[in-house]
């Protein structure tokens, strides 16, 4: 039974309870009140057959009409006592009705002629009288005894009806209290008791309540939600646990992996970096945060990404090739910076991964020198160059015409990569390098030995002069800017030549002499060429 | 049993109460076993004012009482005391003028209690032939009457209220139940008779008689008279007795159909005479002064009319057995001593 149902129940009980009070109450209140005019009734009759009896007893010595006169109004007054509707008032009427018809009698009697049978019918009449009279004031004394006793008997059920009322209401209130601790306070306890289970993330909680009623229901919704709940919390450990393993996983991986990577947002602010970036640029692992790309990577290696950054706005992956001097070494790195784009395309951070490639690019020059052409100019390099000038002098010794060494580089380079960087000193290497070879002969050689140092080999020479025609002529070639980065760049050269006989020792000393005239040339002021006269 | 010392004041008495009939009925049967059931033998008269004794049999009151009774029928309260005096029964059912009657001549027996009383149990019939209307018109009548009884005493009351002297009419002494073919045979002019034989002479006889309008101011009352041998020596199955009547009484107040069912069984008689005799009947346990006063008006009347010879009417007094009915029902006994 629900416990509304419940109450309301009660509630009916204690109105029916109150009713039932009230009305007996009222009906107990009423017999007291009846039985107390009834009793009343009782005692004036008595009083009235008490005179009735002493009046019949002294009419009959004089028969005064007073006498007479009271009796008459004695018995009108009983007869009056009488009514109601109990069989034994009926009688008790019918008694007292008679006695008149007696009493007339007996009034007569003076008025009758005295003898012997008038002197015994008075005897008669009187003691008749007075028989009936007696037996009417036994009956109204037992009906006064009954009136009393039902007065009593009245008196007691209402005090009866009032014990029995208190503890009805007693029984009520000891019921509803029931109902209430037993149906409510103790649920409602248990459901307290599991909230606060749960409250402690206890979701193994349950009220476990099988009633029917209200109470009942909430238990159940609230066991199905600590239900729910349990297994939502087993998924979301499940799922944390799995995405805690992926985590660190990729953490492994980027710590295991030989590059620097670390994550920034769009105000440049360092939010992840992997071990070895840690390592490399000393940072407190713990206060990452308080990093800036600035303070995390070192003005200098700061300077060589700065330029690039603005172009992250418009989305594209930038790649970032350089060499550095950290700690003493020079490092030649290749960073990847990789935008990091909001729904909207807009810029929430970037990406960068820098790989060390300083010992790709040691090889990689290694491997050039192993070569016989320079990567970036296509002219033969050292290795070719001594080659080909071994030949050289061998084919001089033999036509006896002599060769000519000239030994080249650009005035200032060092200024110019510092001012362009090294991808625009390439350009001008490979711009210079490309005039060169456009001012000698096809069958003449131009190499590039190493920076911004180039020799040529010059053969079949009629004269030793003819060496410094074609020197001039470089010069010449150099004079119009090279277009660099948007730049009109001025370059050029200083030339030392060396002019060959059939008896040359060897190409090194040639070399060497090239290089001491192209030192002159420097020495004389440069954009210019010498002659070695040794 | 009634006026046991524990008034039951509530409804958590009645345990005590029940524990205590349940103690006093095992000594009262113990009581009983010892005294071997002693028998109370009572000479009822076949009329309607024995009614209680026929309830408080057919309703087994007497065995709850523990008491054993044997009725003996008889006509008239006369002859059941008679029957009583005579030794052949303990209780005897009589009206008040027998035992007026007997109190001159013995003095060994006593009464206990009066169980019914009426206002019109008597009448007198006449034949319509005589030419009687009036009471007035009885004198020199022939007029049957029952010497002696209640009969006689309500003849001569009529008589003297309305003028009439008693010794100015012939009465024939005859019993009630001849009364009828005296009517009819003419041997009298008119009866004075109880019921049920005056509702047989109506019913019988219907038009031919006619009862006399009963301005008669005679309640006659019915007791219980028992020998002066068990007076004292066996109060206790007198007070059962008692006690089982006021039972029935409860029974005849409270159940008046069932009262009249057992009444027109043990009379043998029908429903019209139960509805014709019911409204004048009182049943009421008692011992009053009125009947100390009837005995005594009763007895001044037998003296002045010479029905009996003796030169004052006996004190009625120890005639009057009261611890019976004191023991039952107190506040029923009236009279003071």
């Amino acid at each position: 039974m629900r416990v509304q149902t419940q109450l309301r129940i009660t509630a009916g009980l204690a109105l029916v309870v109150v009713l039932a009070v009230a009305i007996a109450s009222w009906l107990a209140v009423s017999a007291d009140h009846r039985a107390e005019a009834e009793q009343d009734r009782a005692r004036n009759a008595a009083r009235h057959a008490a005179a009735l009896l002493l009046l019949t007893q002294e009419y009959p010595r004089y028969f005064e009409p007073r006498v007479a006169q009271q009796w008459r109004e004695r018995q009108v007054a009983l007869l009056q006592d009488l009514s109601g509707r109990r069989h034994d008032l009926e009688s008790m009427r019918q008694s007292a009705g008679r006695l008149p018809l007696l009493f007339d009698r007996l009034s007569e009697l003076p008025d009758e002629p005295e003898n012997a049978f008038s002197a015994r019918r008075s005897d008669f009449i009187v003691d008749q009288l007075i028989n009936e009279t007696q037996g009417l004031a036994d009956s109204i004394y037992r009906w006064s005894r009954d009136a009393a006793a039902e007065g009593q008997a009245a008196t007691e059920r209402f005090r009866w009806i009032g014990i029995v009322s208190l503890l009805a209401v007693l029984g009520l209130l000891v019921g509803q209290t029931f109902v209430i601790v037993r149906r409510l306070l103790g649920p409602l306890d248990r459901i307290e008791r599991a909230a606060r289970r749960v409250e402690r993330g206890d979701f193994d909680a349950k009220v476990g309540l099988a009633s029917e009623d209200e109470l009942g229901r909430v238990s159940r919704q609230f066991d199905a939600m600590t239900a729910t709940l349990h297994d939502r919390r087993a998924q979301l450990l499940a799922e944390m646990a799995r995405r805690e393993a992926i985590e660190r996983r990729l953490t492994d991986i980027t710590n295991t992996i030989p590059a620097l990577v670390g994550y920034f947002d769009a105000a440049e602010r360092l939010e992840f970096a992997n071990g070895p970036a840690i390592k490399l640029f000393g940072l407190d692992r713990a206060r990452l945060g308080d990093y800036t790309m600035r303070t995390a990577l070192g003005d200098p290696l700061y300077a060589l990404h700065a330029p690039h950054l603005p172009r992250l706005v418009e989305g594209g992956k930038i790649l970032i090739e350089d060499r550095i001097e950290i700690k003493g070494h020079l490092m030649h790195f290749q960073a990847h910076l990789v935008p990091d784009l909001g729904e909207g395309g807009e810029l929430k951070g970037f990406y960068a991964m820098t790989f060390d490639v300083t010992a790709l690019k040691l090889a990689e020059e290694r491997m050039s020198l192993l070569a016989r052409v320079d990567t970036l100019t296509e002219l033969p390099n050292r290795r070719q160059f001594e080659e080909r000038l071994a030949e050289a002098m061998a084919r001089s010794r033999r036509t006896r015409r002599p060769i000519a060494l000239m030994y080249l580089d650009i005035d200032h380079f060092k200024g110019i990569n510092d001012s362009l960087g090294h991808q625009g000193g390439d350009l001008v290497l490979q711009e210079f390098a490309r005039r060169l070879r456009a001012s000698v002969r096809t069958t003449d050689t131009v190499a590039r030995l190493a920076g911004d140092e180039f020799v040529i080999v010059l053969e079949g020479l009629n004269v030793g002069q003819e060496a410094e025609g074609v020197a001039q002529k470089i010069i010449d070639a150099m004079t119009p800017p090279v277009r660099v980065q948007g730049r009109m760049l001025d370059v050029t050269t200083s030339i030392g030549i060396v002019v060959s006989g059939a008896d040359e020792p060897d190409g090194a000393t040639l070399t060497a002499r090239a290089d001491d005239a192209l030192y002159r040339a420097k020495r004389a002021g440069r954009n210019r060429f010498a002659v070695s006269t040794l | 049993m009634r006026s046991m010392t524990f008034r039951p004041i509530g409804k958590f008495h009645v345990p005590a109460i029940a524990l205590l009939r349940g103690a006093m009925g095992v000594v009262l049967a113990l009581a009983a076993g010892a005294a071997q059931a002693q028998e109370l033998t009572l000479a009822v008269s076949k009329s309607p004012l024995s009614l209680p004794l026929y309830v408080a049999e057919v309703a087994g009151y007497f065995q709850d009482e523990g008491l054993k009774v044997r009725f003996t029928e008889c006509v008239g309260g006369h002859r059941c005391l008679k029957l009583m005096l005579d030794g052949q029964v303990d209780v005897a059912t009589a009206g008040d003028t027998p035992v007026m009657f007997n109190s001159f001549q013995r003095t060994d027996f006593a009464v206990i209690g009066t169980i019914a009383s009426t206002m019109d149990d008597l009448k007198v019939y006449v034949r319509q032939e005589a030419g009687i209307t009036r009471p007035r018109d009885l004198a020199r009548k022939r007029v049957g009457v029952v010497i002696g009884t209640a009969s006689h005493y309500f003849l001569d009351s009529l008589l003297m209220i309305h003028g009439v002297d008693p010794r100015d009419i012939q009465p024939v002494p005859m019993q009630p139940e001849a009364m009828q073919e005296a009517l009819q045979t003419k041997r009298v002019d008119a009866v004075s008779v109880w019921e049920p034989y005056g509702y047989r002479i109506a019913s019988a006889l219907k038009t031919s008689v006619a009862a006399l309008p009963n301005s008669g101011a005679y309640s006659a009352v019915f007791n219980l008279v028992v020998h002066r041998r068990l007076v004292g020596a066996r109060d206790a199955d007198l007070a059962k007795l008692l006690a089982a009547v006021d039972r029935a009484e409860t029974l005849i107040r409270d159940d008046p159909a069932r009262a009249k069912l057992i009444l027109r069984q043990r009379l043998s008689t029908d429903d019209d005479f139960v509805r014709w005799v019911w409204p004048g009947l009182t049943f009421r346990l008692s011992l009053d002064q009125s009947l100390l006063k009837t005995l005594e008006s009763e007895a001044r009347w037998a003296l002045r009319e010479g029905h009996v010879t003796g030169r004052a009417a006996p004190n009625f007094l120890p005639f009057l057995h009261r611890a019976p009915l004191m023991q039952v029902r107190p506040e029923a006994v009236g009279i003071s001593r």
